[in-house]
């Protein structure tokens, strides 16, 4: 009996168990995309400017409608209506745009929550009309080149107007007349994002869109993001959980506290996330790569050419993803090729994944040849910050150029707080540049004209009027403490100001062009006078590897090309319980 | 009113009133004849008054040919005639003329028994009033024209009387050697004249004696006859006289001079034929005169036929031969007795004139079959030269002897002996011909009977032998021609149905033939027959290769499988092996080996040109009909296809998939067939499409946009699954990641498909293919274009 009675005891406990396991601390993702941020990068949303923070560009499909919206099927990328509707083009290329007046903005909703429970409803709508398509492209157009819209619109529409609406909320984009524009083309052009026109030029951030979900608000630091009740999106709520780096991603992927991660550490494939029933990783191509940018101001240019040479980024690189050890970190390229670790080595600031390399429009220096020691100083101070996302990555690389097998300790890498990186008091920075795109519109902004600061993108362009009623590049551009080069061009007597002024006035060419000629130019003088200079040593880019819970359907999520991976999110769907 | 009635009554009385008034005589007027009788009225003259005008009418005449003969005193006081009618004294008839010949007082009005009653009419009165004293007389016209004339003739007839007496002497002694024959035939003649004249007007005279004249003793008829007797007699001697001086004279001339003889031998001959009632003296002394010139005219003609050497017909105006022969007329006019030299020179001249025509008119003949044989048509038929022989026949019996004995010394004139010996000629010539003709007659006959066979070559047979027979080769000039012709058509008849080996033969055989009448003027010709033949043999036999074939072609231009079996076809042999040649053995080969270079240009470019085209043709129609199973054949076609034609190879490089389809040109549109690659009844196929994009470009590194229109049925699906099997550059995938982008056709863009940014080898080939699957067995049409890309933010 007694025996009968402990053999119920435990079962009773079992099951006692078993229940508090199911309704307390099973956790229930379902009709939710989480995905993790670092807690202290918030990221804040403009679609018209790149972030420092690469998830605040990816949410911009999520929050946005453009006229058009790209989206993906397994043929290929689509465009799909956003607050447009494509109704033809002309002879004389014209194109005729239906609006679509009904779709509201999220301020049309009131949000409240209670702890993470969100309750939407509806208040005086705010349509879209053409006065916030007439002000989105005021607002580019007067951001200028450093926006990729910009060349985008600028391209096709150089006046960045319209005509209309007509009485049908029809409008005419009188598109430039060289060329047989496609619709594909038509739509690519008109996919930049609509902001109201109530939302200011320069705001801080913008976060009332039309786009499939709206920013409900944070509840212990998780930002919710809900689905608005006329968007077809599968999964209501996107949350963007916080974590204090990325070194957690995985676990917390394994552990369920997400079920997503844009990114993982180091690009690579977790082992913890092998398992094939849990888990699925799709990876696309390099929008991040690791460069040591060479500060003009404490290096000569002999010394910035012995530095370089001396940096043998493939060395690093080995040693980044472990290459041939027990404990290798193992890739796979967005073709699917595994470590192909060599593909990732870059050679110019045009990294290798890049048109510009690709195609051989530049010819990035790829020999290290012998240098001179002697004009080195006795220790090159290489600074970083790992606060501001890839602590990992970051961290991984001062202590590989700390190895003193490696420089023997010719370099020292700190990691250092942002403020160290302000003040410019380095001799190199390691720099990730994140966001970048490997097509035409490859951003030289973010490299030579980004403030030197990790916790913000702030891009020092500065432009002028000339006589000519031209707009050009104005020189103040480059100024001490702009750019993590400390490239000034306010000293004339500087023994490198032709040089600089050069490179500046290639930076902007090159961004502010729309012909595609004049970039393949621009892009080989730049690459050529880099060359010259010696400006940095662009080490390799970070494969992207995305994984994601099988919780998803895993066709539904299409991460292409060099789009926003969140661009499909509307599509994700969840595979269905068994 | 009654006034003017009045008036028009006295118009009209004075409108019918006579115009003129009649004197009527008392005593009557009497048409007897009784020499003058006075007018009168009663006892007095009648008082005519110029204001009046008047008549009298006198009755006409008891018998014809009157005369009413006025004897007006003061005759020029008054205006007047005579007029056989005057209607109600106001209308007068015609004036009747006046023959007075003393007009001042005489009016000679000649009248006859048919008209009842004459009127005289005074027109006008000169004076204001005058007598009419007036003898009028009934005369006669004969009476009164004799009694005018009779002293006149008298006259004359005295004054023209020539004297008898040498005429009387002719023949009697008389000699005319100074006779002055030209005065004396003037006087004569003039004379003769004159008398004529006035016997002329007396026999007028007598032509209108009335019936009543005649026998009666009328002084005036008594004197008419008197002296139209005498004036007879004097006529008549003259004449005589006169011709015979004539005579005379003209002999008189002809002496020693035969020819001017024979100028009057007409002239002779009428004299003696009029000279019936000649005194015999005279007849007698001009027979003699005569007979002694008449023999002076044998020897001169004689002196002219001695001159003619030729066998024509004496020429009768030359030899007077008309006038010699009249000559015998003139023998028989005198009476005299014709001449034996006469006889026997006419004789010859007559026999000589018909043996001469005789023989030019056989001669013309016989000129004249030659000409119609000449003018016989080329090979002539059967009996032709039977008639003429029987025409020769005729001739040889027609042909005249020559001239004999009886033509005396004739004989030995030149033109006799020319003429005998031409007919002797004549008659030799006559003979051949009819020997050549009739064996003429009897060859036409034999080649006739192989002409209708139209054995031309047995014919030369014949004939070559009978080169004495040139009239007859003559009509066979054609024959060579028709010999070769024949044979030729024959050839070409065996060409025509093919049969090569008689053709050639026949070509062979044509080709030595000599059996030719002119061998030499037919060798150019032959050769050149020969040369064409041959030349219609290898393109007879290229033709029916070409037509085989061509028909092939038609046949097989629709075979959609085992296309390659089709050129190891028999029917791209030569249709026969030509083993003939003109020339040398190596223009044999060489025209045999173009003629396989050209069955191999047929093979190789012509058939699967052909068969390229209308399988094209019937894809482009109806791609969806067996659409692959045509373009795969037009590839297949295309394999063996050599030849230069841009047009073939494109179509054929249009439908194969493994083919490159160019675009050459930026922003433009190609329609490419997409063609399946695999061959699956049931189940998805594989497409392929493979352009070569290829744009002249200034950009230092050319990229472009790959667009690509789909039709529905490939692209309707694309939202779920991927349409393409894999799309690559220059045997690169493209893949819509990393870079680069590959849009996805959907209904509203119209399922266009992007191929964004496409990186071109500048100036080079670049080589996009797309390969997609398809449940579907067909030609599926898509377009291809590329242009510079924009610059893209995705």
């Amino acid at each position: 009996m007694k025996k009968i009675l402990i053999i119920f005891g435990i079962i009773l406990a079992l099951v006692a168990a078993f229940l508090i396991w199911f309704f307390i601390f099973k956790k229930d993702l379902s009709g939710k995309v989480i995905i993790p941020y670092i807690s202290h990068q918030k990221p804040r949303i403009d679609p018209h400017l790149p972030s420092s923070v690469p998830l605040a560009d990816k949410l911009d499909e999520v929050m946005f409608d453009g006229l058009f919206n790209v989206s993906a099927n397994p043929s290929g990328i689509t465009y799909e209506n956003g607050l447009g509707e494509f109704i033809d083009i002309d002879k004389k290329n014209y194109v005729t745009i239906q609006l679509k007046p009904g779709k509201s903005w999220q301020s049309s909703y009131a949000v409240s929550m209670q702890e993470d429970m969100i309750t939407i409803t509806e208040k005086k709508k705010v349509l879209f009309t053409a006065r916030d398509l007439k002000f989105t492209l005021q607002r580019i157009q007067k951001i200028g080149s450093v926006s990729p819209d910009y060349v985008l619109i600028s391209q096709a529409i150089p006046d960045f107007s319209f005509y209309g609406p007509d009485e049908n909320d029809q409008v005419r984009f009188h598109f430039r007349g060289e060329r047989l524009w496609t619709e594909a083309d038509i739509k690519e052009v008109l996919s930049f994002k609509i902001i109201p026109a109530n939302a200011g030029m320069t705001a801080r951030e913008y976060t009332n869109g039309t786009g499939p979900y709206m920013h409900a608000g944070e509840f212990e630091n998780v930002m919710y993001f809900q689905k608005t009740p006329t968007s077809e999106a599968h999964i209501s709520n996107l949350l963007l959980k916080p974590f204090i780096d990325n070194s957690t991603y995985t676990t917390e992927l394994k552990n369920k506290n997400i079920n997503g991660i844009l990114s993982t550490p180091f690009g690579s494939e977790s082992p913890i996330l092998n398992d094939k029933e849990k888990y699925f990783h799709k990876s696309s191509i390099s929008t991040c790569f690791f460069a040591i940018f060479f500060n003009c101001n404490r290096l000569d240019l002999n010394q910035r050419q012995a530095l370089r040479m001396m940096i043998n980024n493939k060395r690093i690189m080995n040693r980044f993803f472990k290459i041939g050890t027990m404990q290798q970190r193992n890739i796979a390229n967005y073709k699917g090729e595994p470590n192909n670790f060599e593909d990732y080595l870059n050679y110019s600031m045009f990294p290798t994944s890049t048109y510009y390399v690709q195609e051989q429009v530049v010819n990035p220096l790829k020999a290290p040849g012998d240098y001179d020691k002697s004009v080195l100083p006795d220790t090159v101070r290489i600074y970083t910050c790992v606060n501001y996302g890839h602590r990992e990555e970051l961290s991984e690389l001062a202590n590989i150029i700390n190895d003193p097998n490696l420089f023997k300790g010719r370099i020292k890498a700190y990691s250092v707080s942002n403020k160290m990186i302000k003040r410019g008091n380095y001799d190199a920075v390691i720099v990730p540049i994140s966001g970048y795109r490997s097509n035409f519109l490859f951003d030289l902004y973010d490299i030579f004209l980004r403030e030197p600061n990790f916790a913000v993108k702030k891009i020092t362009l500065q432009t002028s009027t000339n006589s000519n009623g031209e707009q050009v590049v104005d020189p103040r551009s480059f100024s001490k403490g702009s750019n993590f080069f400390q490239l000034d061009l306010s000293e004339k007597g500087h023994q490198e100001y032709e040089n600089i002024s050069k490179l500046l006035d290639y930076v902007y060419g090159f961004m502010s062009t729309s012909e595609i000629g004049d970039k393949q130019q621009y892009a080989q003088f730049i690459d050529e006078l880099e060359q010259d200079m010696a400006l940095g040593s662009w080490l390799f880019s970070l494969p992207s590897m995305a994984y994601f819970s099988t919780q998803f359907e895993e066709k539904s999520i299409d991460l292409y090309g060099i789009a926003s991976q969140l661009s499909t999110i509307e599509n994700w769907k969840e595979k269905p319980k068994k | 009113m009654k006034y003017k009635a009045f008036f028009i009554l006295i118009a009209i009385f004075f409108t019918n009133c006579a115009v003129y008034k009649q004197l009527a005589p008392e005593p009557e007027l009497s048409s007897l004849e009784k020499g003058y009788l006075e007018l009168k009225d009663e006892d007095e003259h009648f008082e005519i008054e110029k204001e009046d005008k008047y008549f009298v009418a006198f009755p006409g005449p008891k018998e014809k040919h009157f005369y009413l003969v006025l004897n007006i005193k003061q005759k020029d006081s008054i205006s007047s005639f005579l007029t056989s009618s005057l209607i109600k004294k106001k209308t007068v008839g015609p004036q009747i003329n006046d023959e007075t010949h003393a007009p001042d007082s005489l009016s000679v009005y000649p009248i006859t028994d048919s008209v009842q009653t004459y009127y005289w009419i005074i027109n006008k009165v000169h004076p204001e009033e005058t007598d009419l004293k007036l003898n009028y007389r009934y005369v006669p016209q004969w009476r009164f024209k004799f009694e005018n004339k009779h002293t006149e003739f008298k006259s004359i007839l005295k004054q023209n009387t020539v004297d008898r007496n040498i005429y009387n002497q002719i023949g009697k002694g008389y000699s005319f050697e100074k006779f002055n024959f030209p005065t004396a035939i003037d006087t004569m003649t003039d004379h003769l004249g004159k008398q004529e004249k006035v016997y002329q007007a007396l026999l007028d005279i007598e032509s209108i004696f009335p019936s009543s004249i005649l026998n009666s003793k009328d002084v005036a008829y008594l004197d008419y006859l008197l002296l139209k007797k005498k004036l007879e007699d004097e006529i008549a001697f003259q004449k005589k006289y006169l011709a015979t001086v004539h005579f005379l004279d003209k002999i008189q001339k002809s002496k020693g001079n035969p020819g001017v003889f024979l100028n009057h031998v007409e002239h002779f001959i009428s004299y003696f034929s009029g000279t019936k009632g000649y005194p015999e003296h005279i007849l007698k002394e001009c027979r003699s005169i005569l007979e002694a010139q008449l023999t002076t005219i044998p020897p001169y003609y004689d002196g002219l036929l001695a001159g003619k050497n030729d066998i024509e017909p004496f020429d009768a105006e030359l030899y007077r031969l008309p006038v010699l022969k009249r000559i015998a007329q003139l023998y028989q006019a005198s009476e005299t007795k014709q001449s034996p030299d006469y006889d026997l020179q006419t004789s010859f001249l007559t026999d000589f004139d018909k043996k001469s025509l005789a023989v030019l008119s056989t001669q013309n003949t016989l000129n004249k079959i030659e000409s119609s044989i000449k003018a016989l048509p080329q090979m002539p038929k059967d009996g032709i030269f039977g008639k003429i022989v029987r025409e020769l026949a005729e001739l040889q019996a027609k042909l005249p002897n020559p001239l004999d004995a009886t033509n005396g010394k004739y004989l030995e004139f030149s033109c006799a002996k020319a003429l005998n010996k031409a007919i002797a000629d004549l008659k030799k010539s006559l003979t051949e011909h009819y020997q050549k003709k009739n064996e003429a007659d009897n060859i036409v006959r034999q080649v006739n009977a192989l002409q209708a066979e139209k054995d031309y070559r047995a014919m030369l047979g014949i004939l070559k032998d009978k080169k004495h027979l040139g009239f007859l080769l003559n009509k066979y000039k054609d024959l060579d021609l028709k010999s070769v012709s024949e044979q030729a058509k024959n050839i070409g008849e065996a060409l025509q149905k093919y049969v090569w080996y008689k053709a050639e033969s026949g070509l062979s055989q044509l080709h030595r033939d000599t059996n030719f009448l002119n061998p030499i003027k037919i060798k150019s010709l032959k050769d050149s027959v020969v040369y064409d033949l041959e030349d219609s043999l290898y393109i007879k036999v290229d033709n029916l290769t070409r037509y085989r074939v061509n028909q092939f072609c038609e046949n097989k231009a629709d075979t959609l499988v085992d296309i390659d079996s089709l050129y190891s076809d028999s029917v791209f042999l030569p249709a026969y092996d030509i083993k003939f040649s003109s020339g040398t053995k190596g223009q044999l080969i060489q025209r045999k080996e173009a003629l396989v270079a050209h069955l191999a240009k047929l093979k190789e470019n012509e058939f699967p040109a052909k068969a390229i085209t209308l399988l094209y043709k019937e894809f482009m129609r109806a791609p969806h009909k067996k659409g692959v199973l045509k373009a795969r054949a037009i590839v297949s076609h295309g394999k063996h296809y050599k030849g230069s034609d841009k047009k073939i190879k494109r179509r054929t490089w249009e439908c194969d998939p493994w083919a490159t389809k160019w675009i050459t040109e930026p922003a433009k549109y190609r329609r490419v067939y997409a063609i399946p690659i695999t061959t699956k009844k049931h189940g998805p196929n594989t497409y392929l499409v493979r352009t070569n994009i290829r744009i002249k470009s200034d950009a230092k590194f050319p990229v472009y946009d790959v667009n690509i229109k789909l039709p529905e049925e490939i692209a309707k699906n694309a939202t779920s699954e991927q349409w393409y099997e894999k799309i690559t550059l220059n045997k690169t995938p493209l893949k819509n990641e990393g870079r680069f982008t590959i849009t996805a056709p959907n209904a509203e863009n119209n399922y266009e498909c992007q191929l964004s940014p496409v990186r071109m080898k500048k100036d080079e080939s670049n080589y996009v293919d797309i390969y997609f699957k398809h449940n579907s067995f067909k030609p599926i049409p898509i377009s291809v274009m590329a242009q510079k890309p924009i610059i893209k933010k995705h």
